[in-house]
């Protein structure tokens, strides 16, 4: 756990200190630029498709699809943080109570 | 008021929306602590010291899976990896701070932190005392956090499956993603992750997460040399 603290911190604090900063390459710049993404959809899909060890893509039995889908909409015309989450939960229960 | 107490505040205010999602995130990894055997002590010691709800999430979901260290340490490593985009990208901002300065506002350093800051940069002009927004917004999001794994610790075993308080993590990171997909590139990195994480589910000691990580990134990097090239021709 320790180790996994001094990883984090030190990825967080690398680029605050200038002289690594200054010797990081220019290309890398690009493929960091997808990490993000790439990181937390990677973290999201298997979060929404898999039930329970099992991957469930049927929209009616795994009502996380659909929420998720309303709140990825909600997220692209609003840009909004609290309407995306609130709009999700709230799909993901009235979903859950209506079936 | 002192230009100083406002950036703080102004921090404060603007993280408030994230809490939202940080909250039961915060719940849910305290629960999910407690269901893989941390100790009440090693969860809460855990927030503090990992202070990040992908990276711990990870590391408890690993770790009670009986997935052999330096593979819990490498994937915990490899989520991370984003925080040194963030940091590569507020080096300027932050890179005349004292040491201490520089050491508080790394720790603070979150996904959420990382959003509100980039906005305050990129809309309002540079301010000296831009640091207390930075600190603002790290230390609520901070003080949430604990609180929020406290309560998920102790409340393990009231807190109900019904309620899908695991649908909110995946929320929170659809409210970060989807603002940041911008060009055709990103949009493929996000697609190749997406399709990866599911198709290497059978790998071992959940190696998914690295393999469709990097594979999105590399997708991403491909792509835009690629589109550049087009261009160019």
């Amino acid at each position: 756990m320790i180790i996994a603290g001094i990883i984090t911190f030190s990825t967080r604090f690398s680029m605050f200190n200038k002289s690594i900063a200054k010797k990081m390459p220019v290309w890398v710049e690009t493929p960091l630029h997808y990490v993000p993404t790439a990181l937390l959809t990677a973290i999201i899909v298997p979060e929404v498709l898999i039930n329970e060890g099992i991957i469930n893509l049927s929209i009616f039995e795994n009502l996380r699809i659909m929420a998720a889908c309303f709140a990825v909409f909600i997220a692209l015309i609003s840009r909004n943080v609290i309407a995306t989450i609130a709009s999700g939960l709230i799909c993901l229960w009235l979903l859950q109570w209506l079936l | 008021m002192s230009t100083k107490t406002n950036e703080f505040l102004m921090g404060a205010k603007d993280i408030m929306p994230h809490h939202l999602g940080v909250f039961p995130f915060g719940l849910v990894f305290g629960v999910i602590a407690m269901a893989s055997g941390l100790s009440i002590l090693e969860a809460i010691l855990m927030s503090s010291i990992i202070f990040g709800g992908a990276s711990q999430i990870v590391f408890v979901q690993l770790w009670s899976a009986g997935v052999p260290s330096f593979i819990v340490g490498s994937s915990v490593a490899i989520v991370n990896l984003r925080h040194l985009l963030y940091s590569a990208s507020l080096t300027k901002y932050v890179e005349n701070l004292p040491l201490r300065w520089r050491l508080l506002l790394a720790y603070l350093l979150t996904d959420q932190s990382y959003a509100v800051m980039i906005n305050r940069y990129r809309d309002k002009e540079f301010s000296k005392y831009n640091h207390y927004y930075f600190l603002g917004s790290g230390i609520t999001l901070w003080l949430g956090w604990q609180i929020a794994t406290i309560f998920g610790v102790l409340g393990a075993s009231f807190i109900s499956e019904e309620w899908s308080l695991t649908f909110a993590v995946s929320l929170t990171f659809i409210a970060i993603v989807i603002p940041i997909l911008k060009t055709k590139a990103d949009l493929i990195a996000c697609l190749t992750a997406g399709i990866l994480s599911i198709v290497l589910q059978p790998l071992p000691w959940k190696l998914w997460l690295i393999f469709a990580g990097l594979g999105g990134i590399c997708a991403g990097w491909i792509a835009t040399i690629l589109f550049k090239r087009n261009k160019e021709s």
